[in-house]
């Protein structure tokens, strides 16, 4: 045997020496540490990349929502867009039916019995027609007066009218209403059914003769009530040559929310005058698109609402699995370590057992109680930190597998970066270590509590 | 004086009986002494070799070493000043069985502090001393029990004690390697150490400079 030089020994290399010597309790030491160790970072780790995945689909979900949703206002745009030109290329056809008016005519009694009490001059409709106004394309000058019809015994509202006024700057138009010609009548339903008339036939009126040229279906307003006779005639009849009451403007060519554009291009050619819409069709055109589009808002909402109401399921349903594994984790991990701190006890309590004349020796060596207490404690610290780092080991090949089998894609190291596993994988071996001291205090402490006289004097 | 014991008591109770191992016992040794104390089986030698030895209080009495009282002092001091000043030798060695021979004898200075612990040098000569250089690797169930107990005494000597404190150290041997131990232990005492020698063995007692005898925990 070769007389090599003896190396120095210390506290530390004693504790090397003894685990080495004793080594299959140790080891056994080891693996339930490792176990706990693994099966702690392990679930801790699965519940990580459960979570992150979780949230990753979640993510995904809601692009995905938010992308179909974003398509469906794209389509409800362009719908909508083509709605609108459509509205008003249909705008553009039937146009806006205005009433021009003295600024101080009553207009709630023109509705009520149709008569107009304030005049303005037959001018206004030719100097309307000669201005640059591009709203309106026709004018329809008149008078409107409630009138006892003595010949019949009853009140009739006579309307005077006439062709239309052309627009001097612009092409002439077909007139959107026929002028009633001098010496005929257009009636009214009710009139007509009253007094029994026929086309052809003539009537007296206020001391004239006029030939019935057309009836009008029932309207249900005012106009049942009504004679429609040449203009001149009835300015004439009612003694307003060179007035009128009205002008009858058609087809102006805006959208439905213009008739203030109207009425100020209106005002400023034809001062003391009002403008009121007489017909409500452009106004139902715009309800309707107005209705259009808040149905497709509403689709839109519904969509977002069905779309938030499905990732808020799947997070629900998510969670609740999440939780479950939470609360698995919760018993398990406080189980795991309870039983292997059993088992480290046990074990330094049996290798306590095995060196208490070790000890007795060591006391009559002048080891003092930190020395006896550090060569059980060093070796619980060596156990926790070995039995740790096996375990995080082993619950990092778990987790590599798992992600394999699962997300072939995605790589360990992502994940690793992802969930912070880093801190938990430094983390654990402390545990271990923090579970091993505490599990071998009890041996620890009795090993410096031991009397090492009646230890030795018992060998 | 190096070591003064002055009326020590010590009583082992338990639930129903008590034994007196130490009655009123005095016992002084002076540097170079090699005293024997020779008795039967449980008469209390041994109590008075781990009383003398800073590890058994007892119940009363007073313990001197080197002027100094080791009970009064806190446990981690008295255990210093024993890895300082005493060794012991065992029947049974109590080596350390992970340890190798070398190891084993360097043991004896972890109870000092780092800066006082013995060189290499001094174990090396100590395994020459005690023929165990060619040894220094083996492991205690690696030797004869001759070398077993000469390892033990080479970790006794190794702080250089005041005093070795030796119990029955040549019971387990042959004849030969009693005579070399005992005779180990008697250059030790001649070198200006003290040895308290607790044994049956009357060839120990030839070899002792005092022999004394105990019964009952009575020293006559």
């Amino acid at each position: 045997m070769p007389n090599a030089s003896p190396s120095p020994l210390t506290l530390y290399g004693l504790i090397l020496r003894e685990i080495r010597f004793r080594k299959w309790s140790f080891l056994l030491a080891t693996l339930a540490v490792a176990a706990a160790a693994a099966m702690i970072f392990g679930s801790e780790a699965l519940l990580r990349v459960d979570q992150k995945r979780t949230k990753d689909f979640l993510q995904q979900k809601q692009e995905e929502t938010e992308k179909s949703i974003q398509m469906h206002e794209e389509l409800v745009a362009t719908a909508g867009a083509k709605l609108q030109d459509t509205v008003r290329k249909q705008m553009l056809t039937l146009g806006f039916n205005i009433l021009i008016l003295p600024k101080d005519v009553d207009v709630a009694a023109l509705h009520l019995d149709g008569s107009i009490s304030e005049t303005m001059p037959l001018g206004y409709a030719e100097k309307l027609a000669n201005s640059n106004i591009v709203t309106v394309n026709h004018l329809l000058p008149s008078v409107t007066k409630r009138v006892h019809w003595t010949e019949q015994e009853m009140d009739v509202v006579v309307n005077g009218t006439r062709g239309e006024i052309p627009i001097m700057h612009r092409a002439l138009k077909q007139p959107m209403l026929d002028a009633v010609a001098p010496g005929q009548m257009v009636v009214g339903s009710t009139i007509q059914q009253k007094l029994k008339l026929e086309l052809g036939q003539t009537v007296t009126l206020l001391g004239r003769d006029f030939t019935i040229s057309k009836i009008q279906t029932e309207r249900g307003s005012i106009d049942d009530m009504s004679l429609w006779i040449d203009l001149a005639t009835a300015q004439e009849m009612l003694g307003m040559q060179n007035l009128i009451h009205a002008i009858l403007a058609l087809e102006c060519e805006c959208a439905g929310d213009r008739i203030s554009d109207i009425r100020r291009e209106i005002a400023e050619i034809l001062p003391g005058t009002q403008v009121i819409e007489r017909y409500s069709q452009a106004l139902t055109r715009a309800e309707a698109r107005s209705e259009s589009k808040r149905s497709a808002e509403e689709a839109l909402a519904m969509a977002r609402s069905e779309g938030k109401a499905t990732i808020d399921r799947e997070r629900q349903r998510r969670t609740a699995i999440l939780q479950q594994q939470q609360s698995l984790n919760n018993v398990l991990e406080p189980t795991v370590l309870v039983l292997s701190c059993c088992i480290v006890a046990a074990l330094a309590f049996y290798n306590f057992r095995q060196r208490k004349s070790e000890i007795g020796l060591m006391r009559a060596l002048g080891f003092g109680s930190r020395s006896i207490l550090g060569a059980f404690l060093g070796k619980a610290i060596l156990l926790g930190a070995l039995g740790g780092l096996i375990g995080v080991a082993v619950g990092i090949a778990i987790i590599a597998t798992r992600i394999v089998r699962m997300q072939p894609s995605v790589s360990l190291i992502e994940i690793w970066t992802a969930t912070s596993l880093t801190s938990t994988a430094a983390g654990i071996p402390v545990l271990m270590i923090l579970l091993t001291v505490v599990a071998s205090w009890l041996a620890a402490f009795q090993a410096i509590r031991q009397d090492a006289a009646i230890v030795l004097q018992g060998e | 004086m190096l070591l003064c014991l002055e009326g020590l008591n010590k009583v082992y109770s338990t639930k129903s009986t008590k034994v007196q191992a130490l009655c009123q016992v005095s016992l002084s040794l002076n540097e170079g002494d090699f005293v024997s104390v020779q008795g039967p089986s449980g008469s209390g030698k041994s109590t008075l070799l781990f009383t003398a030895g800073t590890m058994l209080a007892p119940d009363s009495g007073k313990v001197s070493f080197l002027g100094e009282s080791p009970y009064a002092m806190p446990a981690n001091e008295r255990a210093a000043f024993r890895a300082k000043h005493i060794g012991f030798v065992f029947q049974q060695f109590h080596l350390v069985p992970y340890l190798n021979v070398s190891e084993n004898v360097q043991a004896a200075s972890l109870g000092l502090p780092a800066s006082q612990r013995m060189t290499n040098s001094k174990v090396e000569q100590l395994l020459d001393q005690f023929g165990l250089t060619a040894r220094s690797r083996h492991y205690p169930s690696q030797l004869s029990v001759g070398e077993r107990q000469r390892c033990c005494i080479a970790r006794a000597l190794l702080n250089d004690p005041k005093l070795v404190l030796a119990d029955e150290p040549s019971g387990s041997l042959d004849e030969s390697n009693a005579q070399i131990v005992l005779q180990e232990l008697r250059r030790f005492s001649k070198g200006g150490g003290a040895v308290l020698l607790v044994t049956h063995d009357s060839r120990a007692a030839q070899l002792a400079d005092r022999v004394v005898h105990m019964k009952d925990g009575v020293l006559a």
